[in-house]
């Protein structure tokens, strides 16, 4: 009997142990948590204190449960049971504190570079013309958007990720220097149309209005005519249409290497085949030719007619 | 303020007068857009003797009815860009006629199509390898020491380094509209080359693609090429002469091939970068281009309203050779109204005409070859009417000209 109730203390204390120790686990667990986004809320440029909803709840909960396991804890057998599950909740909840650590960290890096982002967008006038706007898109694209697309790629078909990802960055790299292109063709179009009004509006005040749409139009082109010339002289132009040629150049690049790839799948000859076979082919025909002259040089025929 | 009230009235006014009028003007147009036009270019009729690769040479004959015929013949080379049927645009404007009516024996290089296996090709095989071949072609069938040579534009530059390498073979040289000093801001492609990245175009590209190549010629004046032309083409749809010259242009216009790869890298580098033609500097192959070995007679003639060579990038090359008898003319034009404007239909072929009839004496060669050895194939193909040209696509874009120095008709609609 002795025995059995020896067995029924130990084994109600074992569950009280057990418990206690789950509690004291998970205790410390939200403790971290509650540390670590503690931090995170007073990162740097972060005014404002971050709550996360149900943490209190969740925390009291715990609490309660750790001093319920603690009441039922009077037995001072430490079992080899016990001594094991605590060396397991120590190192589950070491893991578990470094991992959260790290989610909280990465998170954290994107916050910073979101924050990164916002900082720049403030610093833009929406005063400022266009070509501002431009520049600053390609600064945050370059500074914190284009380094996931660096991001390495493992595995068999890596290759194959990068060009696809390579594909989407030139991509996203072409149409905002095609934009920023096409936004200082436009530029011309919107001050012809400026000058036409004021003109007409002088020419009204005098009293010299054209007579027929024609010379409207005359007016209108030849100011046009005069802005885009004006444009095509500058060198933000000339700048902006050598990034605009070179963002093409590289999209079509990327665009075609998955062409390739696919192609070559297929087992048909990619045009790098091709420009291998032109290039000896140019070669050779460059060599027979200068062959053909030096054998028709040396011929006696020729000497002869000498 | 900008009393736009009162704009508006008198437009719509004006639009409302003008209602009756169109209404005239569109059954005129429809009448000619939709009835038969004739639109053919490159009329006139020619051999092709001599093929090498994708490239052709055209010859003229003067008609028997020409009483003198010049003794030396002439060797046109056309630039890469866009093709040499515009010196034979249309029957009332033609170089090419206007040539034969002197007394010339013609001949025309037709540089043809580069496809992706021409991309290799230099400035070298161009100028050393297949003009060489030409010439060494005309020399051997007209049993001649000396050709004259004329270049237009990129075909210029050609025949200027040309003319230096091989002076011995070359009677006389006219250059036109020939970009030889490439460091001016005076025309626009001479900026914007400064922003090429040639070597990456080219790894693009293989060949550096007609259309692209034809945006950025209308870019060069927009509101005139890409609106103010149409503009007027939409006002004169009812004269069908109009319509008729405007559509020849528009074929030739978008009738462009796409330039080698190779060539293009070298020619943007080397000559609009570093401008190394005129310096002396310029290699091709294993050769320097000094432009003081041109010691044959040079007419240079060039445009002043050139907006893509401009006379800075023109006219310096008579400064630059070695010949005594040299000349440079300056015509009120621009570069495409050069050859097909109705105005200078009488100062420009003619005078060529004249100068090389001034110095037409032949010098024989001693040694008759019967049989000529050459790199490609001596053929005859007659094109009586019109060359079998090979399928273009309709709207593929080139140099583009000035609508101002095109001096087609000047019709607008007449006021209500």
């Amino acid at each position: 009997m002795k025995d059995t109730n020896k067995t029924d203390t130990d084994s109600t204390g074992g569950f009280s142990e057990l418990m206690g120790r789950t509690a004291e686990l998970w205790g410390e667990m939200t403790r971290n948590f509650i540390d670590k986004t503690e931090s995170f809320s007073k990162m740097p440029g972060n005014g404002k204190t971050m709550v996360f909803p149900g943490i209190d709840t969740w925390e009291n909960l715990l609490n309660t449960w750790q001093k319920s396991g603690g009441n039922g804890n009077g037995q001072k057998d430490q079992g080899s049971t016990m001594k094991g599950m605590q060396d397991v909740s120590e190192s589950l909840n070491k893991i578990l504190k470094s991992g959260l650590a790290a989610c909280v960290n990465t998170q954290k890096q994107w916050m910073e570079s979101a924050e990164s982002i916002s900082e720049s967008m403030a610093t833009f006038d929406s005063k400022n013309s266009g070509p501002e706007l431009f520049e600053l898109f390609k600064d945050i694209y370059k500074k914190e958007i284009s380094k996931f697309f660096s991001i390495p790629q493992l595995g068999l078909a890596r290759f194959y990720q990068e060009r696809v990802i390579q594909l989407v960055d030139k991509f996203n790299l072409f149409q905002a220097n095609f934009l920023e292109f096409l936004f200082l063709l436009y530029i011309p179009l919107g001050q012809s149309f400026k000058v036409l009004q004021k003109t007409l509006a002088d020419m009204n005040e005098k009293d010299t209005l054209p007579q027929n749409f024609n010379d409207y139009y005359q007016i209108w082109v030849k100011m046009l005519e005069e802005k885009y010339m004006e444009l095509f002289r500058s060198t933000e132009y000339v700048n902006v249409l050598g990034k605009a040629l070179n963002a093409l150049n590289d999209f079509l690049s990327a665009r075609q290497a998955i062409t390739q790839d696919f192609l070559k799948m297929s087992g048909i000859p990619v045009e790098k085949d091709l420009d291998e076979l032109y290039k000896d082919i140019y070669h050779l025909k460059k060599r027979i030719g200068h062959l053909e002259k030096t054998i028709e040089e040396l011929s006696p025929k020729k000497n002869s007619g000498k | 303020m900008f009393g736009s009230k009162e704009i508006t009235e008198n437009f719509l006014s004006k639009m409302a007068d003008g209602v009756e009028m169109y209404q005239d003007y569109l059954q005129n147009a429809s009448r000619v857009m939709l009835g038969p036009l004739e639109t053919t270019i490159s009329s006139t009729p020619h051999e092709i003797v001599y093929t090498e690769d994708r490239v052709k040479l055209k010859h003229y004959t003067p008609g028997k009815d020409v009483t003198s015929k010049m003794k030396t013949p002439l060797l046109v080379t056309y630039a890469l860009i866009n093709r040499e049927t515009m010196l034979d645009l249309q029957p009332d404007r033609s170089v090419v006629k206007s040539f034969l009516k002197d007394g010339i024996e013609l001949y025309m290089i037709d540089w043809g199509y580069p496809t992706r296996k021409d991309r290799y090709l230099t400035i070298d095989d161009h100028v050393n390898g297949y003009m060489d071949n030409v010439v060494e072609f005309i020399r051997k069938r007209h049993n001649v020491e000396k050709i004259n040579l004329m270049g237009i534009c990129m075909g210029g530059t050609f025949s200027a380094m040309y003319a230096s390498l091989y002076p011995e073979k070359i009677k006389n040289l006219i250059t036109t509209v020939t970009p030889t000093s490439f460091d001016t801001r005076d025309g626009l492609l001479h900026t914007w080359a400064q922003g090429i990245d040639a070597d990456k175009m080219v790894e693009t590209f293989g060949n550096i693609p007609a259309d692209l190549m034809n945006f950025g010629f209308l870019l060069l004046n927009p509101a005139r090429l890409m609106i103010d032309k149409y503009k007027n083409f939409m006002e004169n749809m009812g004269n069908k002469s109009y319509v008729e010259n405007f559509v020849r242009m528009e074929k030739w216009i978008f009738d462009s091939p796409d330039v080698p790869g190779e060539t293009f890298r070298q020619f943007i580098k080397d000559c609009y970068q570093k401008n190394l033609l005129i310096q002396g500097k310029m290699e091709i192959g294993d050769k320097r281009i000094d432009l003081k070995k041109i010691t044959m007679p040079l007419l240079n003639i060039f445009s002043k309203y050139d907006h893509l060579v401009p006379p800075a990038a023109s006219n310096q090359l008579t400064g630059a050779v070695g010949s005594k008898d040299k000349e440079d003319v300056c015509l009120a034009t621009g570069h495409i109204g050069i050859y097909v404007s109705s105005r200078f239909q009488q100062e420009f072929a003619p005078r060529i005409s004249a100068w090389l009839g001034q110095r037409d004496t032949v010098e024989e060669k001693r040694e008759k070859v019967v049989k000529p050895k050459l790199a490609g194939k001596a053929v005859a193909t007659i094109v009586k009417d019109q060359e079998k040209k090979p399928e273009i696509p309709p709207d593929i874009p080139s140099i583009h000209p000035n609508p101002q120095n095109m001096e087609l008709p000047n019709l607008t609609l007449k006021q209500a």
